[in-house]
């Protein structure tokens, strides 16, 4: 009989990850080093090049309060938008997956296309709907409020309104992951429950729930990175005004790098972000490998 | 225990209406992109009175949407190329062979889902400057082939995990060699998961709007995405019929697209997620 070694060596693997090996290398693992060494330099004025400032950038902008004010937002942002996109998600997936929902999957396809859709013309659709005169204060002067808000332009509203905008792009991917969550269950130990005279809400919180625990963890860890790295919404909605009500981090490090010329401080915001991010990157890796 | 009849056609009609509730701003955008901007400015909730292609064809020969909509198929079109090669090459890789590095290149491959933009271009400024792919497409391509290795990589892994390797072991032993065992035998029981990377690759690359507007600096280079955010300006009166009917044939490429191969995608995600 003839043995023919399936597991590979290097060798025979290379010709194979040569490809991935040469993008990983010139287009992650180099940016990633050489955006952590700008930060420890600061850019003069008018082009004329940059000088090693060791942990300059990170004082001034621990005493920057624009930096605050983005953190701050930043914060709001992600878990209001995880928040409303796990609970409305939660309680769509469950109305979707009762059996006898008619339509199930022209639902599920229909209601994924605003996650499919370019987040630059959502924003501006919703940049629409949110204006002065627009769709929704038309609705809300229709029943009633005679004098709804413009809620892009006062500082207290326009953060929400980015947050709905990029919460109606989010929803769809956490309802159609929760929904194959919920039908991969098993139905008998629903049964023996019900049988045992437990109700939904008991169901839900002691069978569902702890069913779904590591599927729920992974998808609140994905959609707070995605979440707290955005740029399009707030950029082409709000582009964090008005007087930096709505100002988010990669906003922040993008006008400091290419408006200001400060890419050394931009990636100094782009640093402290992945820093925030360890925790649920870290969190992310264990739980995805364990599962291999 | 059978539901009461009238809950059946309560929860039914609850789950058209929030599916209505969430395609409706789609809606909108269709029906503006058929209004007058004046006609829009003072009925925000109407329906097109006398429906004219006039916003379309604005948009079309007055600026430079033609020329941009080239440009978003063409970077579009490699990346998904080049993703598909990429990652098949490597997903097999991965799942056959015990490599050196293999976990270190996982690790890289997930870690690397998280890295803040700004970094990454920040760092890559100075690469991309002198070798002139600045406004440049194929800077973009090259960016956006990378973003799309991580998921796509791991997921037809998987996909090639669940294919027996008994199968290019019978053709090997008949005299092919791995590699056609694998183009022959192996990459076409893999095609829902390639379907599934290409559509991925596909909106990744045509969505991305980032990267375009940091690297692209002539009206004539933009992508779609980078078109639409200038054309909305910064302030002002905006032009909404227009600019409706720009957005409309923007999302419609993604949208088609995911509506054609949904089934593949939705099976990719839900297995990725779940496994």
């Amino acid at each position: 009989m003839i043995i023919i070694r399936t597991k590979g060596s290097t060798a025979s693997a290379l010709p194979y990850i040569l490809p991935i090996l040469l993008f990983i290398a010139f287009v992650s693992v180099y940016p990633f080093v050489n955006g952590i060494l700008k930060s420890f330099y600061t850019d003069m004025v008018f082009g004329a090049g940059r000088y090693f400032s060791g942990l300059e950038n990170f004082r001034e902008m621990f005493s920057d309060s624009l930096f605050w004010v983005g953190l701050r937002n930043n914060v709001i942002w992600a878990a209001t938008c995880v928040g409303l996109e796990l609970v409305l998600g939660m309680l769509i997936a469950l109305l979707l997956n009762l059996p006898y929902i008619k339509l199930r999957s022209v639902h599920r396809a229909l209601i994924l296309l605003p996650w499919a859709t370019t987040p630059v013309v959502a924003a501006l659709i919703w940049r629409y709907i949110f204006g002065v005169m627009g769709p929704l204060n038309t609705l809300l002067r229709a029943v009633g409020f005679s004098n709804p808000p413009g809620w892009l332009i006062t500082p207290g509203y326009s953060l929400f309104a980015c947050i709905v905008a990029n919460v109606w792009i989010g929803l769809p991917f956490v309802i159609v992951i929760l929904l194959a969550g919920l039908q991969s269950l098993p139905l008998d130990i629903y049964e023996a429950a019900s049988i045992d005279g437990a109700g939904v809400l008991r169901r839900f919180f002691y069978l569902t729930l702890p069913l779904m625990k590591s599927l729920i963890l992974i998808l609140v860890t994905l959609t707070s990175i995605w979440t707290f790295n955005m740029f399009d919404i707030v950029f082409s909605m709000t582009n964090g005004g008005p007087g930096n009500s709505s100002l988010l981090l990669s906003l922040y490090a993008y006008q400091n790098a290419f408006a200001y010329f400060q890419q050394g401080y931009g990636s100094a915001i782009g640093i402290v972000c992945l820093f925030i991010l360890l925790l649920p990157v870290t969190f992310y890796i264990r739980e995805v490998r364990s599962e291999t | 225990m059978k539901p009461k009849k009238s809950v059946v056609i309560i929860m039914n009609i609850l789950a058209i209406m929030i599916v209505f509730l969430i395609l409706s701003p789609l809606l909108m955008l269709v029906l503006n992109s058929f209004r007058q901007t004046t006609d829009i400015y003072e009925n925000p909730l109407g329906f097109p009175e006398k429906p004219s292609l006039s916003n379309y064809s604005e948009i079309v020969r007055s600026t430079t949407f033609g020329r941009n909509f080239l440009n978003s198929i063409l970077v579009t079109t490699v990346t998904v190329s080049l993703c598909i090669i990429v990652t098949t090459l490597a997903g097999y890789a991965m799942s056959r062979f015990n490599f050196k590095g293999k976990n270190l290149l996982i690790l890289w491959l997930l870690a690397s889902q998280a890295f803040p933009g700004i970094l990454m271009i920040v760092g890559m400024f100075s690469l991309l400057n002198r070798y002139s792919l600045q406004n440049n497409p194929l800077g973009l391509i090259i960016l956006y082939t990378t973003f799309t290795i991580p998921f796509c990589s791991w997921l037809l892994k998987g996909y090639f995990d669940g294919i027996p390797e008994a199968l290019e072991e019978a053709a090997m032993i008949d005299g092919c060699t791995r590699f056609k065992a694998m183009r022959v035998i192996i990459v076409p029981m893999a095609v829902p998961g390639i379907v599934a990377v290409g559509t991925f690759a596909f909106l990744l690359s045509w969505n991305e709007f980032f990267f375009a507007l940091v690297i692209m600096r002539d009206n004539a280079n933009y992508t779609l995405p980078v078109f639409l955010s200038r054309f909305l300006g910064t302030g002002g009166a905006v032009e909404w019929g227009p600019l409706s009917a720009g957005a409309l044939l923007t999302a419609l490429p993604p949208i088609l697209i995911f509506l054609f191969a949904q089934k593949f995608l939705i099976g990719g995600l839900t297995k990725g997620a779940l496994k």
